[in-house]
């Protein structure tokens, strides 16, 4: 369910992205004033999005604007965040590496690297995986990164969900690119391309940089790009599909290469408005009361549920049902079940004995 | 005749990138993020620990294409204190007074205003620090 202004705000944000991951060719002219701008300004940098905007606009006449302003300083913040972000890359591969472990680079800088500049997306953990007899030994070697400042995260589902695929040939197709004084290992453009687009699928605040992302990789793929390997079985090859439809539906990628330029200009309308009101709705993130609080002060737990209740898309995701043409609530419900079976547990306790007493 | 100061610019524990025309300096010691303009980014590469305020001044002008006093490299050296950015402090010799922006513009004109030296300090944008969890308090 999308209301108006959320439908809105949601497109101007697709409006001012749309090619800003581009040096060339350039994204079409930028055709949006300065009040609308100033609309979206603050979910652009709170969905981490303000340096790809920044870029976006330098060369209009919006980057006179007080909206302006924030964009480039989160653009130069990115900037000094990436190289610092670059160096903790170095200093993780050199330990895991000297523990004979040889990690895979995913997400973050392994896709920064094909922007115009690494600063134009933001850095988070640093994202590795490493073979199942790995994980162990890996965990222990990086002890020493825990209490820094250095966040490191090696479980991905994204990774887990290959389908059928072994570690080795997985492995097979990683390749080493150069970061600052050292090779790093990074995904096969196929997989890597999978991994994104699954990864923006199930996750439950979706950022409209993994979207960018998504664009940047469909116009750097090569010739030689294997599309089974990247599709995989169904479901995921539908989802992928959709991803893929929501970058050229949103932010103008061209389809019309891909296998998949059929699914992408037939996607759900439930899809794209939930992309939209996700975008919209952006918070960061949020420590909430447990909902358990709410049973003895049920003041305020409408808000409480809807802020928890799951998208449709993640839903879907995790149900490993296809995208179809009906929204998928049922699987909202049984998400949202799942995800809280403990209070539904508490709130039917609750009312048993408030109706025993009564 | 007394000694004139060669400042050296501090290169420990920082992170630096240069963009366009500017210099984006990240100081791991704080955590602090700092912005140079084209100038400021000339005088803090060019403090070497052996170029002195008179060379530097000479630098500039042939690198900027304008002419460039010392009071212009004060005024870049004093931010660069300020934010940490050089090993030592330079002592002013005697006889030379800290100029305010102000009165620099006024002595130049208005056509070398851009050029001034500006060190600014980056602040993430309040959206951006909201990136930080934020914590909804339970109901009362």
């Amino acid at each position: 369910v999308l209301d108006r202004s959320n439908a809105s705000t949601g497109r101007l944000i697709a409006t001012v992205l749309t090619g800003a991951w581009r040096s060339a060719p350039p994204p079409p002219p930028l055709e949006i004033t300065p009040s609308a701008l100033s609309l979206v300004v603050e979910k652009l940098l709170i969905s981490r999005a303000g340096a790809l905007a920044w870029w976006r606009i330098r060369y209009s006449d919006l980057r006179e604007t007080a909206a302006a302003v924030e964009l480039s300083n989160a653009y130069r913040l990115f900037t000094l965040k990436a190289a610092l972000h670059e160096r903790n890359i170095e200093l993780v591969f050199k330990h895991l590496r000297s523990a004979n472990i040889e990690p895979i680079l995913i997400k973050g800088w392994s896709i920064a690297r094909f922007y115009p500049e690494q600063g134009l997306r933001p850095y988070g953990d640093i994202d590795l995986c490493v073979s199942s007899d790995d994980l162990a030994p890996a965990q222990a070697a990086l002890k020493s990164f825990q209490g820094s400042a250095i966040d490191i995260d090696l479980i991905h589902d994204e990774i887990d969900g290959m389908g059928n695929r072994s570690w080795k040939e997985f492995f097979s197709r990683t390749h080493l690119v150069r970061l600052g004084n050292m090779d790093v290992r990074v995904l096969g453009l196929e997989d890597h391309l999978r991994v994104l687009c699954l990864h923006m699928l199930k996750g439950p605040r979706m950022s409209p940089v993994l979207l960018c992302d998504i664009a940047l990789m469909l116009e750097k793929l090569p010739g030689h790009f294997d599309w089974e390997v990247c599709l995989g079985d169904r479901p995921q090859s539908d989802w992928i599909a959709c991803a893929i439809g929501l970058a050229h539906q949103l932010l103008g990628v061209s389809v019309d290469q891909t296998p998949v330029a059929d699914r992408a200009r037939h996607l759900p309308q439930w899809l794209i408005s939930g992309v939209l009101k996700q975008w919209a709705t952006y918070r960061p993130m949020e420590y909430m009361a447990p909902l358990a609080t709410y049973l003895r002060h049920p003041q305020g737990i409408t808000t409480a549920l809807r802020i928890r209740w799951p998208s449709p898309i993640e839903s879907a995701v995790v149900f490993r049902r296809p995208f179809t043409r009906t929204p998928p609530l049922p699987y909202q419900l049984g998400h949202f079940v799942s995800l809280r079976k403990v209070f539904i547990g508490q709130l039917l306790d609750s009312l048993r004995q408030r109706s025993t007493a009564s | 005749m007394e000694q004139q100061p060669a400042p050296l610019a501090r290169t420990r524990n920082l992170v630096v990138r240069e963009v366009s025309d500017e210099l984006l300096i990240y100081d791991l010691d704080n955590d602090k993020a700092h912005c140079l303009n084209k100038s400021a980014a000339l005088v803090w590469k060019n403090c070497n620990g052996t170029v002195t305020i008179p060379d530097l001044a000479q630098l500039l002008a042939s690198e900027l294409q304008s002419p460039i006093d010392e009071d212009f490299i004060w005024l870049a050296l004093d931010q660069l204190q300020k934010f940490h950015l050089l090993e030592q402090e330079v002592a002013r010799p005697a006889g030379v007074h800290a100029l305010s922006r102000r009165q620099l513009m006024k002595g130049l004109g208005v056509a070398a205003v851009v050029a001034l030296p500006l060190v600014i300090s980056l602040v993430a944008p309040t959206a951006l620090q909201a990136q930080t969890v934020i914590i909804i308090p339970p109901p009362k």
